[in-house]
């Protein structure tokens, strides 16, 4: 049986070779971090899906 | 649902209101489609995906196609929301996990009347009902980094 990790480090680094940046949260408290400084100097933020 | 379920719509809400536009907060169905027009001007659109390939693709089906275009085209960044429970070896069983899981799931929680959603799995309909209008793959991206993804360590969303 494969190591999930394993399986997450070869998806995001093939992210990676598609031009994607691949980030990777250990938690929602890492999740909220990562956001908040990729959305930090927004003027209009959306989602949807 | 993974936006939710992650609590990043109430980060949204709670830090950002003054720049983030909620399309639930479309009063009638007029205002809601205006709010997912104005998401291709965005500075940052944040969503989910139905299953992300280990070769690095994110496969998508949607039924109105905001998401899926504004993915492709459009808004300055798009951020990704994913569990780890999204990804799959390749596009096949990212076809197999949407039609297995994702759809049948999504149109029971949307209240859809369709076949999937008593069934449980696709019955390749013509419902009107129907949530899988669109079958999106995107793979290698012409503006680099234009789409973040993060896989969260947990499983989320359908």
């Amino acid at each position: 049986m494969e190591n999930v990790n394993d399986k997450i480090t070869r998806t995001m680094e093939n992210l990676r070779l598609n031009k994607m940046k691949p980030y990777f949260a250990e938690s929602r408290e890492q999740l909220n971090e990562i956001i908040r400084k990729l959305v930090n100097s927004d003027k209009l933020i959306t989602s949807g899906g | 649902m993974t936006l939710k379920e992650s609590g990043v719509i109430d980060l949204l809400n709670k830090e950002f209101s003054s720049v983030y536009l909620d399309r639930s907060a479309g009063k009638n169905r007029e205002e809601v489609e205006e709010i997912m027009r104005k998401a291709f001007v965005s500075d940052t659109f944040l969503t989910s995906s139905n299953a992300i390939t280990e070769n690095g693709e994110l496969y998508n089906v949607d039924g109105n196609g905001n998401r899926v275009s504004a993915m492709i085209y459009g808004p300055r960044q798009v951020i990704v929301v994913a569990g780890i429970n999204k990804i799959v070896k390749d596009l096949d069983e990212a076809r197999e996990r949407v039609e297995k899981i994702a759809a049948p799931k999504n149109t029971v929680r949307l209240e859809k009347n369709t076949p999937c959603a008593k069934t449980g799995k696709c019955e390749h309909c013509h419902s009107d009902d129907r949530i899988c209008c669109s079958y999106v793959a995107l793979a290698q991206q012409r503006v680099p980094d234009r789409i973040k993804v993060i896989i969260v360590n947990e499983s989320l969303g359908y």
